[in-house]
């Protein structure tokens, strides 16, 4: 019986170019019963570790490989023979994107000689330069290419034959056996498998199509002409190369000589740490623990001791006191970029304004605090170390994530790729793959189906994935139907493929490696889209899998925010503010809180953590630690949050049994926190720290059923041996889901951030708002709510002026005044022009004089016109400003404009209504800065109809009308609708069920409405029931945008 | 406007270019091609050169799917052939 192997083979990691997922490849290799199966994706190893990991899995023995992009054209196969091969693999497809475009990666094939030990060579696909040059009849110059690859790759050389059923194709088989006959190069075949089975080439097709950016009709020559390029049978691989059969028998002489397996032939390992004083990196990092802790407590004593002792002592048996000292380096370098940037004196020691904190179970680390890793300190909350360095065997090594300001964290990538070097420290990859809108949007181009109505069902779809978009068309009037007419039904089947599908290589919001060993022998590393950055091609699961120690650099908006109000606080008072030494029982912060007056507080401003913190009413940090947990899908699965309030406020409760006190004492019996599920593991069913966390990571794995199946075997027979009844340890058993939760430590990280934020807004409103202004767009709200509450608090935000505005928002009295750069149209070099003109020359007289002095395009003056920039100007006459505008403007590259009068050609124009001066305002700026629309729409609006203030009086029950801008729509694990909506006086929560929202789906997703429906009071939180709604008229032009589904 | 400019107006003006010439075709059960009737006379094919397959716009109501012979004809001649998926032969130049 006939064998084979496929020695060239394309996933969808052949990104728009593969149709076929890994598992769809290696499943579909061991159907065919292929004893071993190569991956040869183009230019790159982003699937490999998946691939030998699902592969060896399967029982099919991978084999890795890239097919190799050359400088003049062309592709060449290199396969993986053994570590060394490997290596060099990952050094070339790096060199050919480090050398060349980084989206165009071209390998100059004198590289390949001093790379080609370990390496086994085919001689590619029919654009290979051999087959090309045996297709033109130049067979001297394949007979010196094949001579080149013999002196470079000895023996390991293969001529590929590839037999796809393509025009040209026997010619070049014939001519490639004559070859092989008169140098005795074997022969060996493949099919180039772009895709697992034969139906998927039409996948396949329109990614080519959507790779060029064209439509299937007119790609005609750059897709493939067949069905022929999927995985084939032993069998029939034997019928097409009937006459060659030592072709096939050549794959499986390769196979077994390509012996290297990727998950064990690393090299990886963790830089070590040479020690400023010669001593060893535990004895160095033991001293400055030491020395930061007489820092800190005075003296080193009692429970500061015990707890640096304990910690120390996991560390040294871990090993990991070089990593903790690595990290540290990372902070001082972040410290360095904090000075550079005038963030910080440099006087200021980095405990009183470290440049970053930590997130994460590390934060439970006192080393962590005492070298500068984190901002809290775990002996006051008394948080465990079990679950960041448990003291048994660890899993793996510990993940540490910093955040930083989103400045540093730009500066700080940069700063580390200088201090190791991009061969030994890269970012990590990230994948982003297909979902509905994008699926959508290029399989209606492929297919040509009319691009408004394609722009119009991307822009309607309401579920992430394209699974399933029959359901989500039928749910669209405009759509229901058509799921089956000509064109939609291939785009609704295609989709399905497509969902999921990797689009390009990525950078990760943050993830580093850094390696000892250089890190291009290990995986392919390339230039990342920003200059100086350098990215790995792999994601963070494959680093996971290749054991290589991830460091996470994340930037987080609300840092910055508190870190340019507290610079601004300090320009006010003279004073450094410390946000470390505020009082952290602080009455008016927690009423605030209390009230649910959280807009712009970082994890607590969503609609649901606002109803959340009514109820739970935080006063302390704990508290807030268990607020921002509280609200997460994890906890929220089992009913956990409500549950957890309702005990917090009187309800009587118990354990389902004594043992799980340890664990939950603190929550009320609740799971709030991962370390809860590890405790209660250990507790409940004896499992080992290790066991406990493997267990809570089962719950989290995709499809796991079977995994999670055998940790309930292990944790019942570990139940039974404390004395548990089957029933029992089931009812503890069914608390755990696979939903994401914080790390205790991490919430109490999270909670501290949040209240430093809440005491900001408390006392330093005008601060807090302009620091907020100027990092958007962050966190849940626009800056029309955003402005709304700023005025709430006494901040009126002002027009920008180009006579006084900054390029962001600033302080201005007690108001805040809005930059330059929030005008649209008006980029950096716009808003620096008009800042230069006026320091050069003092502020502007005149619209003429403006435009002489700044030379700006015209959108950016009308936009400013609109945004009342130019108010000083013309005496806020912004209708004729424009028209000013007009007669002065000339195109760019045209004679300067002379201040020449126009007062003869100005016409007597209408004046422009307050209604149309906030469209304006709306359109240009996104905010209406004095004023609402709502305000503005008022008397338009049938009578009864209630302001949001008058709902919150509205008694339980009551049939009410109320309207608004939706400032908010979510959809939670797709069953209810709520929205917010927000008028001149605030925010009325609405709910829509179901029945209802299938009913009026369309109509809320108007940016303005108009809602009937009855309130609902119910523990302690008010919502209105939704029955009926209808757009506003004459608000379509507004164009603001909520942010939805968030 | 060059002279006979507008001579391809009206109905059946415009003639495609390399459209495909029906032809008959003897052959074995298989598909291969033994002998071709060319104007007006029967010829035999010599060898098979080579064969391909072409399957396309399977996104109309109507796919394409064709396979390919570039046959030698015992008088020297090369001539390439499709049979399409109805099983009726074709002349057509590629490429």
């Amino acid at each position: 019986m006939a064998e084979y192997v496929e020695l060239h083979a394309h996933s969808h990691y052949s990104f728009l170019e593969g149709a076929s997922s890994i598992e769809e490849m290696t499943l579909r290799a061991r159907e065919l019963g292929y004893p071993a199966l190569a991956l040869t994706d183009h230019d790159n190893l982003v699937g490999a570790m998946a691939f030998s990991k699902a592969a060896r899995v399967l029982g099919v023995r991978p084999i890795t490989g890239a097919e190799v992009t050359l400088a003049g054209g062309g592709h060449l196969t290199l396969l993986a023979e053994t570590a060394r091969g490997y290596a060099n693999l990952c050094h070339l497809l790096t060199l050919a994107r480090v050398t060349t475009d980084r989206r165009e990666p071209e390998l100059d094939p004198r590289l390949l000689p001093e790379y080609a030990e370990g390496l086994v060579l085919l001689t590619g696909c029919p654009s290979g330069p051999l087959p090309r040059a045996l297709t033109g009849g130049r067979v001297k110059e394949a007979e010196r290419l094949l001579a080149e690859y013999r002196e470079w790759f000895g023996e390991r050389v293969y001529l590929e034959a590839q037999r796809n059923l393509v025009h040209g194709e026997r010619p070049r088989i014939r001519a490639l056996a004559e070859l092989a006959r008169r140098t005795g190069v074997p022969l060996v075949a493949t099919n180039n498998a772009h895709y697992h089975v034969p139906e998927r080439h039409r996948l396949q097709d329109c990614l080519v199509a959507i790779r060029h950016r064209t439509s299937l009709e007119a790609s005609h020559r750059l897709r493939r002409p067949n069905a022929e390029f999927h995985l084939k049978s032993a069998g029939a691989m034997e019928r097409l190369f009937r006459e060659l059969p030592e072709a096939l028998s050549n794959t499986l002489a390769v196979a077994e000589r390509c012996a290297f397996l990727l998950a064990d032939g690393l090299t990886y390992t963790f830089p070590g740490y040479p020690t400023p004083d010669g001593s060893t990196p535990q004895r160095y990092l033991e001293r400055i623990c030491r020395e930061a802790a007489v820092r800190r407590y005075g003296a080193v004593e009692g429970r500061v001791a015990e707890r640096l002792f304990e910690e120390l002592r996991r560390i040294e048996r871990h090993d990991l006191a070089g990593f903790f000292l690595i990290y540290r380096d990372i902070i001082e370098l972040a410290r360095e970029v904090q000075v550079e940037l005038g963030l910080v004196d440099r006087e200021i020691p980095i405990e009183e304004a470290p440049p970053g904190r930590g997130r994460g179970s590390s934060v439970a680390m006192l080393v962590g605090y005492l070298i500068g890793l984190s901002h809290i300190d775990p002996l006051t909350y008394e948080l465990s170390l079990d679950r960041f360095l448990p003291d048994g065997e660890l899993g793996s090594v510990p993940d540490i994530d910093l955040d930083f300001p989103r400045e540093i964290r730009e500066r700080l990538i940069l700063r580390v790729h200088e201090k190791w070097g991009w061969e030994h420290a890269a970012l990590t990859g990230m994948v982003p793959t297909y979902q509905a809108r994008g699926a959508i949007r290029d399989l209606g181009m492929a297919l040509g189906l009319p691009p408004d109505e394609v722009d119009k069902l991307a822009k309607r779809v309401e579920r992430a994935t394209a699974s399933d978009l029959r359901a989500e068309m039928e749910a669209l009037r405009e759509f229901a139907g058509r799921a089956d007419a000509p064109g939609w039904r291939t785009l609704v089947e295609l989709a399905a493929e497509l969902d999921g599908t990797p689009r390009t290589l990525a950078q990760h919001p943050g993830g580093m490696i850094i390696s000892s060993t250089p890190l291009s022998e290990q995986v392919p590393v390339q230039p990342g889209a920003m200059e100086g950055r350098y990215i790995c091609q792999w994601d963070k699961d494959a680093i996971d899998d290749a054991g290589f120690v991830k460091i996470d650099f994340l930037a987080l908006g609300t840092l910055s925010q508190m870190q340019e109000a507290t610079r601004l606080i300090e320009r006010r008072t003279g004073r450094a503010c410390d946000l470390s030494r505020i009082d952290f029982e602080d009455p008016v912060v927690y009423g605030m809180l209390g009230r649910g007056d959280t807009i712009g507080i970082f994890q607590v401003e969503s609609a649901a953590q606002r109803q959340t913190i009514l109820r739970i009413r935080p006063a302390n940090l704990v508290d807030m630690a268990h607020e921002v947990a509280a609200v997460r899908p994890g906890v929220g699965a089992n009913d956990g949050v409500s549950l957890y309030i309702r005990r917090r406020n009187g309800e009587p409760w118990c354990y389902d049994h004594p043992l799980e006190a340890t664990a939950l004492e603190r929550t009320l019996g609740v799971i709030l926190f991962q370390d809860q599920v590890n405790q209660l593991a250990m507790d409940v069913a004896g499992m080992s720290p290790r066991e406990a966390d493997q267990l809570r990571r089962a719950f989290g794995r995709r499809n796991n059923r079977a995994g999670v199946l055998a940790w309930w075997e292990r944790f019942r027979e570990g139940a039974a041996a404390k004395g548990l009844d089957e029933q029992t340890a089931r009812t503890v058993f069914l608390k755990f889901n696979g939903q994401y939760m914080f790390p205790e430590s991490h919430a109490f990280a999270f909670g501290v951030t949040a209240y430093q934020a809440a005491w900001l807004k408390a006392y330093w409103p005008l601060e807090f708002f302009v620091g907020l202004f100027n990092q958007q767009p962050m966190g849940f709200y626009n800056l029309e709510t955003l402005k709304e509450d700023a005025r709430r608090h006494g901040v009126r935000v002002l027009h920008p002026d180009v006579n006084r505005s900054a390029a962001w928002a600033e302080p201005e009295g007690d108001a805040l005044r809005l930059g330059l750069g929030h005008v649209r149209s008006v980029g950096q070099a716009a808003s620096d022009a008009v800042l230069r003109a006026r320091e050069a020359h003092g502020p502007f007289a005149d619209l003429a004089s403006f435009m002489e002095r700044t030379c700006l395009v015209r959108e950016a003056l009308e936009q400013m016109a609109d945004a009342g920039a130019l108010d000083a100007l013309c005496g806020g006459e912004r209708r004729r400003v424009r028209w000013e505008i007009g007669l002065r403007y000339l195109p760019v590259g045209a004679q300067r404009p002379l201040g020449l009068p126009v007062a003869q050609d100005m016409a007597a124009l209408p004046e422009q209504s307050a209604l149309e001066a906030a469209e304006g305002e709306y359109r240009a700026l996104g905010v209406h800065p004095e004023g609402h629309l709502l305000a503005h729409l008022r008397p338009t609006l049938p009578a009864g109809t209630l302001t949001s203030e008058q709902v919150e009086g509205a008694p339980d029950g009551a049939r009410i009308r109320v309207a608004g801008l939706v400032v908010r729509r979510q959809r939670p694990a797709g069953k209810a609708v709520f929205l917010t909506l927000e008028d001149e006086c605030g925010h009325t929560p609405l709910v829509c069920w179901p029945a209802d929202y299938t009913r009026l789906r369309h109509v809320l997703r108007e940016p303005v409405l108009l809602a009937e429906g009855t309130v609902s009071r119910r523990e302690g939180t008010m919502n209105v029931v939704v029955s009926g709604a209808s757009a506003l008229p004459g608000a379509e032009t507004v164009g603001l945008r909520s942010k939805d589904w968030g | 406007m060059f002279e006979g400019a507008g001579a391809a107006h009206g109905p059946g003006a415009l003639r495609p270019l390399n459209a495909p010439v029906p032809l008959t075709v003897q052959a074995t059960a298989a598909g291969r091609p033994l002998r071709v009737h060319l104007n007006g006379r029967w010829q035999v094919v010599a060898a098979v050169e080579d064969a391909w397959r072409v399957e396309d716009e399977w996104w109309r109501a109507v796919p394409l799917s064709r396979t390919y012979l570039g046959v030698l004809l015992a008088d020297g001649r090369r001539v390439t052939l499709y049979q399409d998926g109805a099983g009726e032969w074709f002349e057509q130049r590629y490429g």
